[in-house]
């Protein structure tokens, strides 16, 4: 009978799940794997949520050998890269950001800069969600769920993590989530605040050109002021305009195209599978996970209200065949391109020559910088206001 | 961690932020828009003026 008790390791693993907590690593794995089922065959964010999904399985097993520490000493290999790579300088995030910025035109936003107003106004899901999240949550808690509504991944890691928040986990699947439901999302929260008529206003386009020197100038003078304003978005906003950088500056285009495809791809990688380590059961499988879920669609519906209202109130002021049709509003989120696109398409919809997509893009990438402003706002101010 | 009902013990300060937030953003966004407008102006104006290739591009 003794050697059968050496082979007790055989199922050891799978007893685990029916002990008194091992149920919740279950379905954690069975997470993972909806997680992998949505990034594949739904295409929602694959290149996020499927090493996400594959983490979570990867914590989640029983006496996992990919986190905590090993009999020599080492750490398993999740754990470390969340320790390096995230706790210990937020350097995933924060490179994400170079190939970003490396990835983005702010061209249809120089020639036509109002649009950043709408980059501005779309944040407003951030401060209405840190609002309702301030009942349940510590408010630096609190703040750390409203960041969802920056709808940039990257931020919403770093802001979770510089707040030491427990639910850094849950954060980042639905920042991810509700990205991916952008398409879905974005429609029924324009409907809901718009008229027929005004999601048929049409906007000629017509762009100036924009010179090499305000392309270059534009990313060091975001990066002075907006740290001058919040210094705590130095990292995030510098890091993301040191990427446009290198695109705009013509001079170091290999280095620009490696910081869009490869130092990107590697980053994309790892920081999935990175985050799944504030995917363990115990940590995971709350109430408040649901709740930061739901709040997280607050954020992104009134991210789009707010944007959408803005331009309808700026419309008050503006003279027939200058109106900006107010959907365009709405692209003021960071979730680039997949907003300036869903935009395009309700234009077409309700009138197949009305062609909104430039407008659109303009007002997205002014989401991105009013999404990392936003961001280094909350780092700065709510330390401030705790403290005060 | 899981939810614990704080009241109204946060609202001052959810509602500060909000006001500082929104503000800061904007903010952020007017001065960068006037930037922006200056930028375009001044380098366009020196094409007037030197009819040298003043964008690369």
């Amino acid at each position: 009978m003794e050697i059968l008790e050496h082979f007790r390791f055989l199922y050891d693993g799978v007893a685990f799940f029916f002990s008194a907590d091992g149920w919740k690593n279950l379905v954690m794995i069975l997470i993972g794997g909806l997680l992998i089922y949505l990034a594949l065959a739904k295409d929602f964010e694959p290149a996020l949520l499927m090493p996400m999904g594959f983490g979570a399985i990867l914590v989640n097993i029983p006496w996992s050998g990919a986190i905590g520490t090993a009999a020599d000493g080492s750490t398993g290999i999740v754990e470390w890269l969340f320790n390096v790579g995230i706790s210990a300088s937020e350097a995933m995030p924060l490179l994400l950001f170079i190939g970003i910025g490396a990835m983005i035109d702010f061209g249809p936003l120089l020639s036509n800069p109002k649009m950043l107003l709408f980059g501005a106004a779309a944040q407003f899901g951030i401060f209405l969600t840190v609002l309702i999240a301030s009942f349940f949550f510590p408010f630096k808690e609190a703040a750390s769920i409203g960041i969802i509504g920056a709808a940039d991944g990257p931020t919403s890691i770093l802001v979770s993590k510089i707040f030491q928040s427990e639910n850094m986990g849950a954060i980042a699947v639905a920042a991810y989530s509700y990205m991916a439901l952008v398409p879905i999302i974005q429609p029924a929260a324009i409907k809901l605040v718009t008229t027929k008529k005004e999601r048929m206003i049409r906007m000629p386009y017509s762009p100036k050109s924009v010179s090499r020197l305000t392309r270059i100038l534009f990313p060091i003078i975001v990066t002075i002021i907006a740290g001058l304003v919040a210094p705590a978005s130095v990292s995030l906003v510098g890091m993301l305009m040191f990427g446009n950088l290198l695109r705009e500056c013509l001079k170091l285009d290999s280095l620009s195209q490696t910081a869009q495809t490869t130092l990107a791809n590697l980053i994309t990688i790892l920081l999935g599978i990175t985050i799944a380590f504030t995917m363990r059961a115990e940590q995971f499988l709350t109430v408040a996970t649901i709740v930061i879920m739901a709040l997280g669609l607050v954020a992104f519906v009134f991210d789009t209200i707010g944007g959408v209202l803005f331009a309808k109130l700026m419309n008050i002021f503006l003279p027939e065949g200058k109106k900006i049709n107010p959907m365009v509003g709405g692209a003021g989120i960071s979730a680039f391109p997949m907003s300036a696109r869903v935009i395009q398409k309700m234009a077409l919809k309700e009138d197949n020559q009305n062609h909104l997509l430039m407008h659109a893009v303009g007002a997205n990438v002014a989401g991105q910088i009013g999404s990392v402003v936003a961001g280094g706002i909350i780092l700065t101010v709510v330390p401030r206001l705790i403290g005060g | 961690m899981n939810i614990e009902f704080q009241g109204l013990a946060n609202l001052g300060n959810a509602l500060l932020l909000m006001l500082l937030g929104m503000v800061g953003i904007f903010v952020v966004m007017v001065v960068l828009l006037v930037v922006i407008v200056l930028l375009n102006k001044s380098t366009s104006e020196k094409k007037k003026d030197d009819s040298s290739d003043d964008n690369p591009q």
